[in-house]
């Protein structure tokens, strides 16, 4: 982490204004970019990364200064979007949520982005995080808190899971 | 080549896009608020608290299924607005066919209205003759009347209600004299090729007939005096119910717009006329009722023609008469007409707008205490966005839908905010880039909205009740998207019809979606 960002997280954690301020901007990007990739939705993606930000900006008590604050917030920000991905699912039922979702998936060709959206939200994630963001196995690992070898074999399955989804035609 | 599945994930995600300067100073802003304070998105407000999650299965339960499930888009909440279990309660019912079987080559363009009471008017033309279907509320439909004779050349017709519902007009353009000039195209050796055909010298005329409860379709009248011949003078009527039992007609004729009043005794008052200080052609009138007073948008190209420069104007009449036309926004696309939607003194102006080298987008602009707004680009900069349509609801939130190529998408603008990020809220678009059709947002008349969304096997309704979406079910389906929908409108019943067009073995035809609440049910034929 450089000195610049140690320097701006100890102001920050004294209750300097402007200090948060420049970590927001320097990481409000990052955490939009992630929460809309795992929760495809620019309007969820907001409300997401805006309260992982606040969440990471009040706590930065429990923040080991070790360790890059963008993965310290990016583990924040996905651990949001699963949790949101979850209760949307259970409150509005998958097909409106797939609706709503629809904008984020929009580009991608119709059977896959059905194929992922209905993955379970941790392995969604996963396949965002991997595939849409391009993050190694090891980022994803620090991103979600697991093992590396966790996150090969999680992906491995949930490549065989759209793969077994994309054998078969929805009918509705 | 297939490619392996890696691959086509990398491929296939969404192109990148950046969060929007105002999610990011709300986000700035909630860095420095306590968790009460912070504002979230409109449409991401969800049940949060134990309270609200229960509220929502409660409401689910008492709704009764599953089904409902996906009627509760968000709900429950501290912020949520009550859920109106009637409106929720009313089904879609089955399709059916007012029109079922059009000329091979003709393609459908229906016009619909609905009274307060939930009856509704269907005009299209078939045949280059003016047809109309009626229901009353709770139905059947009322056998077809075609209301104009043969030989006369029927465009596409409007119709309007006035009176709460008993008397309506339907108006229409029909053809005076010309004649058709025939070139025969033979090859060399003396057969015929083709035969190619043009009317050449007709000249047109905007014409009304009258129906009312009482007395039942009233004789032909015609509104306007002889066009030039121009083909495109009158193309695009618009109609107005007023007070008394009369209605308010505009045209199109050259470079002007005339209107006239169609009173109720069957008299026509003057035609009044409304010049653009621009030279040009105008186009596309669209009138509505603001505050009691007719506001009326159009279009205004200068030629030559064609052209995608333009412009959109709008014009209010007062006790006097009307008052000089005031530029709206620029860069209107030909084929899609602006659709305008008020509530009291607010008026939301939406349009399909394209500068040379850029996606087509939408764009809108607002009028509230006399002044308009300058026109803001709503959709996405690199998507082509078209098919505006535009509601306001009881709560001066304004919604404004439009089609993208794979989703309906939508964005929101409360009294004193600003516009919320496009968000798509269904699969697929309404319409095509080519067939843009009525207004997709309904007005109940009670300042709920009915929405028409695109899907992939048919077309999706949703109902916006207190400032959210708050149902969204399959109403037409086997359409076949971008063919289908041609039009949408509710009453504050809850009543709403759909029109759909269809197209089944190289044949158009009409069919109708109805929505009634509990006590007006349909017959066993869905009719």
């Amino acid at each position: 982490m450089p000195d610049s960002e140690q320097r701006l997280i100890a102001d920050a954690r004294r209750g300097s204004r402007e200090a948060r301020g420049e970590l927001f901007a320097l990481h409000w990007r990052d955490a939009w970019r992630t929460a809309r990739a795992v929760c495809g939705d620019d309007q969820r993606a907001q409300d997401i990364a805006q309260e992982a930000l606040v969440q990471a900006v009040t706590k930065l008590g429990r923040f080991d200064g070790r360790r890059p604050f963008g993965a310290w917030l990016r583990r924040i920000v996905v651990n949001q979007a699963i949790d949101t991905t979850r209760r949307d699912r259970r409150l509005i039922g998958l097909d409106a949520a797939s609706d709503l979702a629809a904008e984020g998936f929009a580009d991608w060709e119709p059977g896959l982005a059905s194929a992922v959206r209905a993955l379970p939200a941790d392995r969604r994630a996963l396949v965002a995080l991997r595939y849409g963001l391009d993050l190694t196995p090891p980022e994803i690992a620090e991103a979600m808190g697991l093992q590396v070898g966790t996150v090969h074999s999680r992906l491995a399955r949930a490549l065989a899971e759209l793969r077994q989804r994309l054998e078969v035609t929805d009918v509705r | 080549m297939v490619a392996d599945l890696e691959t086509r994930l990398r491929l296939a995600r969404p192109a990148e896009s950046e969060p929007t300067p105002e999610a990011t100073d709300r986000a700035l802003r909630a860095l420095s608020r306590r968790r009460r304070g912070r504002a979230r998105s409109a449409v991401a407000w969800v049940a949060r608290t134990p309270r609200g999650r229960l509220l929502g299965v409660a409401v689910l339960l008492a709704a009764g299924g599953t089904g409902v499930a996906a009627t509760l888009l968000p709900g429950g909440g501290g912020q949520a607005p009550p859920v109106d279990r009637g409106a929720v309660t009313a089904a879609w019912g089955p399709e059916f066919a007012v029109a079922p079987v059009f000329p091979r080559g003709e393609f459908p363009k229906p016009v619909a209205v609905m009274d307060t009471s939930g009856a509704v008017f269907v005009a299209w033309s078939r045949g280059r003759r003016i047809e109309v279907r009626r229901r009353p509320p709770g139905g059947p439909w009322e056998p077809t009347t075609r209301l104009s004779g043969i030989g006369v050349g029927t465009a596409r017709p409007q119709v309007a209600f006035t009176d709460g519902g008993r008397a309506a007009v339907v108006v229409w353009r029909e053809r005076i004299g010309g004649r058709v000039i025939r070139r025969v195209l033979r090859l060399p050796d003396g057969s015929v090729a083709g035969v190619i055909e043009r009317r050449v010298g007709a000249r047109y005329v905007v014409v009304a007939r009258r129906w009312s409860t009482a007395t039942g379709w009233g004789p032909r009248v015609q509104v306007s005096a002889d066009s030039s011949g121009n083909r495109r003078d009158m193309a695009d009527l618009a109609v107005l119910g007023r007070p008394g039992g009369a209605f308010l007609v505009a045209w199109p004729n050259r470079d002007r717009i005339q209107t006239r009043v169609l009173a109720a005794d069957g008299g026509l008052t003057d035609v009044q006329e409304i010049s653009p200080a621009r030279a040009g052609e105008v186009a596309d009138p669209v009138l509505v009722d603001r505050d009691g007073s007719p506001l009326l948008v159009f279009a205004h190209r200068e030629r030559p023609v064609p052209s995608h420069d333009g412009t959109v104007l709008a014009v209010s009449a007062d006790g006097t008469g009307w008052g000089r036309p005031v530029e709206v926004g620029a860069g209107l696309v030909l084929n899609e007409r602006p659709v305008v939607a008020t509530r009291g003194p607010r008026v939301v102006v939406a349009w399909a707008s394209r500068s040379t080298g850029t996606h087509m987008g939408i764009m809108v602009s607002e009028q509230a205490g006399g002044r308009w707004s300058s026109a803001a680009r709503i959709s996405s900069p690199t998507r082509e966005a078209f098919s505006p349509g535009a509601g306001l609801d009881r709560t001066g939130t304004a919604v404004v839908t439009w089609s993208v190529g794979a989703a309906t998408q939508i964005s929101t603008r409360l009294p004193a905010g600003s516009w919320t990020a496009p968000t798509g809220v269904s699969r697929a678009g309404l319409t095509g880039s080519l067939s843009p059709e009525a207004n997709p947002v309904a007005s109940t008349g009670d300042g709920d909205l009915v929405l028409a969304l695109g899907a992939r096997d048919g077309i999706r309704v949703a109902d916006w009740r207190g400032g959210r979406l708050v149902r969204s079910v399959p109403a037409a389906s086997s359409t076949g998207w971008q063919f289908g929908y041609s039009a949408i409108v509710a009453a504050p019943t809850g009543s709403a019809a759909l029109l759909v067009t269809t197209y089944r073995a190289g044949r158009s035809g009409i069919s109708v979606i109805v929505r009634e609440p509990a006590g007006l049910g349909r017959d066993k034929e869905g009719r």
